[in-house]
């Protein structure tokens, strides 16, 4: 069964530091931090992991509840969208939490 | 005693000899960058031509604009801003003889003549000081302040303090108020001196072991406050002067350089936001109470 996967942006340049990603449009001209919640997503922007998958580990690493976890990591998904640093692959298939 | 038409400045770890048939360019030079003036083997040789007999049509572009001409400073011949400055390096990239239009370095547009004899031959000069294939020095716009044997960086855009920090600064010696050289050098780093002018007086050429950084805030009172990491990134590579490179169609590799650099100096060297307050040079007793 298709699920909704996340895949990072090309032209970007990115580093880990202390847990929160820095990322750099790879023509210099904008900056952004990602806090807590954003890294999670990002570095489960592989193509392969599921967003339901990410919720998941949302909730297991911060010990959140699901419904908590899903509106903090959908609206996070659409504010990196906006910003163009993530593709959403499939986002015709909604995510089910568990 | 002859005039031999020659002086040298030094740049960091570089020593450039400045020559010029025009005698007067040369004093000039001398003159306007007089703390730099050093005696050493040059590293590298520019010969300049100036010409005098042309006149110029109106400069068609601004500064920022040529500034952001797409070019690399490599071997060979190159012709920049609209052919005010032309040139070639050769000698196995240790010579470059350059012509430049008199109306260009009597103008306003005098930076783009020091950014091609400073900061692109810096990092020319530099491009095989590397470090898994990543350059270890980088230009900042910072003030460097060194104190016993220890070096102190300020950062922040312009207005943000830099020059008030050198200026209260009056028991330390000044490298830079405004644009500083950090290299690492066997996993440490130094803040040196540039040539850059300045309107402070009291600059001294030198080097120092970087002991901690901090960015600028204007506030009430002196104060200092920690940082995410992230967040001193993301003020720390906007305080880096670019290589040419940067500004040619794929600044990629240079981005790449710049940040991983930044981030391991950040990782490194204890960095602060330092809250300034330019009526009151208590800052340094701040800092220090910090640091102990």
């Amino acid at each position: 069964m298709e699920q909704m996967v996340i895949e990072k942006s090309d032209h970007l340049i990115f580093r880990e530091i202390d847990g929160e990603v820095v990322i750099i449009a790879d023509d210099g001209r904008h900056i952004h931090m990602l806090n807590e919640t954003a890294t999670l997503i990002w570095n489960c922007s592989d193509k392969k992991t599921s967003v339901e998958q990410i919720i998941n580990k949302m909730c297991d690493e911060y010990d959140v509840d699901e419904d908590t976890a899903s509106q903090d990591i959908l609206e996070t998904i659409k504010r990196l969208s906006d910003k163009k640093l993530i593709r959403v692959l499939n986002p015709e298939y909604r995510v089910n939490p568990v | 005693m002859k005039h031999n038409g020659e002086c040298r400045v030094g740049m960091g770890n570089v020593c450039l000899s400045i020559s010029s048939d025009d005698h007067d360019f040369i004093d000039y030079f001398k003159l306007y960058y007089h703390h730099s003036l050093i005696e050493a083997s040059p590293d590298f040789s520019v010969k300049i031509n100036i010409q005098k007999n042309i006149t110029r049509r109106d400069i068609r572009k601004s500064l920022d604009e040529y500034r952001k001409c797409q070019w690399d400073f490599s071997e060979g011949d190159f012709s920049l801003y609209d052919n005010m400055i032309s040139g070639n390096i050769q000698d196995g990239g240790k010579k470059c003889e350059l012509t430049v239009e008199m109306a260009l370095i009597a103008s306003d547009y005098l930076p783009l003549f020091q950014d091609l004899i400073f900061k692109d031959l810096f990092y020319y000069l530099n491009r095989n000081s590397q470090e898994n294939g990543q350059r270890q020095a980088f230009m900042i716009h910072g003030c460097g302040i060194q104190h016993e044997e220890e070096g102190f960086l300020f950062l922040g855009p312009s207005g943000s303090g830099k020059s008030t920090v050198a200026r209260l600064s009056t028991n330390y010696i000044v490298l830079h108020d405004e644009v500083i050289l950090l290299t690492k050098k066997n996993a440490l780093y130094f803040i040196e001196s540039t040539p850059y002018l300045s309107d402070i007086g009291k600059l001294k050429n030198g080097a120092a072991k970087l002991k901690a950084g901090f960015f600028l805030k204007h506030g009430p009172i002196n104060k200092i406050e920690a940082l995410p990491k992230s967040k001193m990134v993301t003020r720390f590579i906007q305080q880096i002067v670019p290589p040419s490179t940067f500004h040619s169609k794929s600044p990629r590799v240079p981005l790449n350089d710049m940040l991983s650099f930044t981030c391991k100096v950040i990782e490194s060297i204890p960095f602060f936001e330092l809250h300034f307050s330019p009526e009151d040079d208590s800052f340094w007793e701040v800092i220090k109470k910090t640091l102990e």
